[in-house]
């Protein structure tokens, strides 16, 4: 009989905790170390990455059923800046609806002219190797720019498209 | 070959009004989606972050914060942002959608739960309306039941399919047992454990022909209900296998329970559950080798346990109860020894810990208490996590001293401008402007004249300073020697020649100098606005300096915090070695209690043996 009172109990166990005042003043010094974490992010915005030279790109997916992504390769006028290997979790978590953020960098007002590389398997488990390219002109605002892989239902394939958003 | 590509698609690819387009706003569950990329990676910190720059701050965002701040160990700041969230309106425009409701509803009450605050679960719990789709149904029933416990409400029957879909049915169904058994009808509670445990058996999984051959077509539409992780399925049949030899217990049916017992795994998280059932039965049962056999396992599996020690102890009372008096005796002494033995080890191995051994490093006793309690266990984590946060310090403090290598950059930038590029570049676009205005003035002048020598060139600029020089000669010599005056006819016809080529292609000039002036004008004024930008980048230093002024606000918050951490640090240091020695005091205490009870078992046994002793020494003589 004793066991089973001990069965009994077992949630209840688990859920008798007060919250001891250490809790409360641990859980503040965390919120500090949050607030601290947050304001050094937007400093290090303003003062690294700031409009009139920024450059962001982003990477998404709609549903991806007909691309598995292995890497990505950036590359700015024609030079690589950022390549990125992805993770089984990375993908499931870009498929899942996360956009993640691929590069950040600064470049001179003017025109200029990106172009990623997706590299991964397309339908029937082929290698698949697509480039899309995309020209912009850098002015006083930040370049946000989204690298989406969509599904294309006409054809079952792929369709990779870079939509430049504004921050505004 | 990627050049080769990009070059193919660019063609193709290329999105002609990006140029000229502007580009549309950034959507507002952006933050929402890159919180998302942080979460799904195990980066809760990074996420809350992400999440809570974002300009929108609608309900579905606020649940993922609370979600994250749970995550980061953060119930009160979870709890009140759910409380933010169940305060809004009910009805109306900016409602709460009800699923989101519900889910905040849960928490709340799962929240309010784990404080002790029992009603208050209650009356959110009650505030959660499921809908037609069910979702959350499981959750709610199951926080029901903990909040209600012991007195749950009981279907007629067990809610195994109607529950089948929801990870929380096992769980829901077992607690519905248990409440059955108390209530005194246990044949009825073993009956719903039986259909709970059929219907986690998921059967081996056959193909479409062999079920439709089979005659087993039936079972091709049915619903298969929750599939749960390998480990939880195993620890679900292990927990009800449990259950039922319980009860099997209470209803005296130890063969029964015996049975379910016998076959347990060993490797199972509720094997030590199971040997205490099973010594009770073997006990019970006066299966004595067995049970020694269960109790040396006991030994062996739990160290430094109750258990294990009363096991000890038990040996000789199972031998005793044979009358296996020298057997009884020989296992008091090896208690003895064992008990002995155990208190040296838990005096050893309950040394005061230091931080660094939480990582790695817990002697077996430290990992016991720590695994076994969870007051202990949570004091742990506590001071790993603020290990994490000071172990995460310097990379701020490399961070903060990077912005302030660029802030001073930046500021010596501007300085430089301010001071000498600046005042240097402004003169001489002054220069510049002045000399225009002077050349302008001057166009201005000649153009009123006739036949102006600066306004021509090439050709005719020759012939003109020609005629001018042969005028001013003819000028000086006429007034000394009153020479003919034919040579002035001359140089008039030819000033009157020249001066109708010009007027032939002043128009053309005239429309030139126009044209060259305002191209000078435009650039001017396009170095003007140079230099105005210039200036007004001039004037970011006082955004700078306040930033810098931030940055080492910053750097003094940081290392106030790095105190506060190592302080509370050593708090929580000191409060987890002072239960730790609290719970090594206990335990000294039990074992010297069963110390003075086994060393009493071997008096005893000894007051048996002695008389034999005596006498078989006797006849020896």
């Amino acid at each position: 009989m004793k066991v089973l009172v001990c069965f009994a109990l077992l949630f209840a166990s688990l859920l008798a905790r007060a919250e001891p005042p250490v809790a409360t003043e641990l859980e503040q010094l965390k919120q500090q170390v949050i607030q601290l974490n947050r304001e050094l992010f937007l400093l290090e915005e303003e003062l690294l990455f700031p409009p009139q030279t920024q450059l962001a790109v982003f990477v998404s997916a709609d549903a991806g059923q007909f691309f598995q992504l292995d890497s990505v390769q950036l590359l700015l006028n024609d030079t690589p800046v950022e390549s990125h290997l992805y993770t089984a979790q990375q993908w499931d978590a870009i498929k899942r609806g996360a956009i993640q953020p691929l590069y950040k960098g600064n470049i001179k007002a003017g025109e200029h002219s990106l172009t990623a590389v997706f590299v991964g398997k397309g339908p029937d488990n082929r290698d698949y190797r697509r480039a899309v390219s995309h020209t912009f002109t850098k002015t006083e605002d930040a370049v946000l720019l989204e690298l989406q892989i969509n599904d294309r239902s006409s054809d079952y394939q792929p369709d990779f498209v870079v939509k430049p958003w504004s921050n505004d | 070959m990627v050049q080769r590509l990009s070059r193919t698609l660019l063609l193709t690819l290329l999105l002609p009004s990006s140029l000229l387009a502007a580009a549309p706003v950034i959507p507002d569950n952006w933050h929402y989606r890159q919180a998302a990329w942080a979460f799904y990676l195990q980066q809760p910190a990074q996420a809350l972050e992400t999440l809570q720059l974002a300009k929108v701050q609608d309900p579905r965002t606020a649940l993922l914060e609370a979600g994250l701040y749970l995550q980061l160990g953060m119930p009160q700041h979870a709890a009140g942002i759910l409380q933010r969230l169940l305060n809004q309106d009910d009805v109306g425009d900016n409602a709460l959608p009800r699923a989101l409701r519900n889910v905040a509803l849960l928490q709340f009450a799962r929240y309010q739960l784990e404080l002790g605050n029992k009603a208050l679960a209650q009356q959110y719990l009650a505030q959660v309306q499921i809908g037609t789709d069910g979702q959350w149904l499981g959750e709610q029933q199951l926080l029901s039941q903990l909040v209600s416990w012991p007195d749950i409400s009981l279907p007629e029957a067990p809610p195994v399919a109607a529950l089948a879909g929801y990870s929380e049915m096992p769980y829901i169904v077992s607690n519905q047992a248990l409440a059955l058994a108390r209530a005194g009808q246990s044949d009825v509670a073993l009956n719903w454990l039986k259909q709970l445990e059929q219907q986690l058996s998921v059967p081996e999984q056959k193909s479409f022909w062999a079920l439709l051959f089979s005659g087993q077509w039936r079972l091709l539409g049915a619903p298969t209900g929750f599939i749960y992780p390998t480990e939880e399925k195993a620890a679900l049949g292990d927990y009800i296998t449990l259950l039922k030899a319980q009860l099997h217990i209470d209803r005296q049916e130890l063969a029964d329970a015996e049975a379910l017992l016998a076959s347990f795994p060993l490797d199972s998280v509720l094997s030590d559950t199971a040997l205490g059932l099973y010594s009770h039965i073997l006990t019970e049962q006066r299966h004595i080798p067995t049970l020694l056999a269960v109790l040396q396992q006991q030994i062996k599996q739990q160290p430094f346990s109750l258990t294990a020690w009363q096991g000890a102890t038990r040996l000789g009372e199972q031998l005793e109860r044979q009358a296996d008096f020298s057997g009884a005796l020989a296992a008091y002494q090896w208690a003895e020894q064992y008990y002995q033995q155990q208190s040296n080890l838990v005096n050893q191995q309950a040394r005061p810990l230091q931080v660094s051994q939480l990582q790695q490093g817990l002697s077996g006793w430290q990992q016991l208490q720590l695994s076994e309690n969870n007051d202990l266990y949570r004091l742990s984590q506590d001071i790993l996590t603020v290990e994490q946060q000071l172990a995460a310090a310097p990379q701020r403090q490399q961070r903060l001293q990077r912005l302030a290598q660029v802030v001073q950059f930046k500021l010596d930038q501007q300085q430089q401008l301010l001071s000498s590029r600046l005042p240097q570049l402004s003169g001489d676009a002054a220069t510049l402007a002045q000399r225009f205005d002077n050349l302008q003035q001057h166009i201005a002048d000649a153009e009123q004249q006739p036949l102006a020598l600066s306004l021509t060139d090439g050709e005719t600029y020759q012939q003109l300073r020609r005629l001018e020089q042969a005028e001013q000669r003819f000028a000086s010599i006429n007034s000394t020697l009153n020479s003919d005056n034919d040579y002035a006819q001359r140089l008039a016809r030819l000033r009157g020649l020249l001066h109708w080529q010009y007027s032939d292609n002043s128009a053309q000039g005239r429309y030139q100098r126009r044209e060259q002036l305002e191209a000078i004008k435009t650039a001017l004024l396009a170095a003007e606005q140079q230099l105005a930008q210039l200036a007004a980048q001039g004037s970011s230093t006082e955004r700078l300096k306040a930033q810098q002024q931030r940055l080492v606000e910053l750097s003094a918050s940081q290392q106030q915090l790095n105190l506060a951490l190592l302080s509370q640090q050593q708090q929580l240091l000191a409060r987890l070695n002072q239960q730790l020695q609290q719970q090594r005091s206990a335990q000294l205490a039990q074992l010297t209690e069963l110390q003075r009870h086994n060393k009493q078992a071997m008096a005893r046994m000894m007051e048996r043996l002695l008389p034999a002793a005596l006498t078989q020494a006797g006849v020896g003589r």
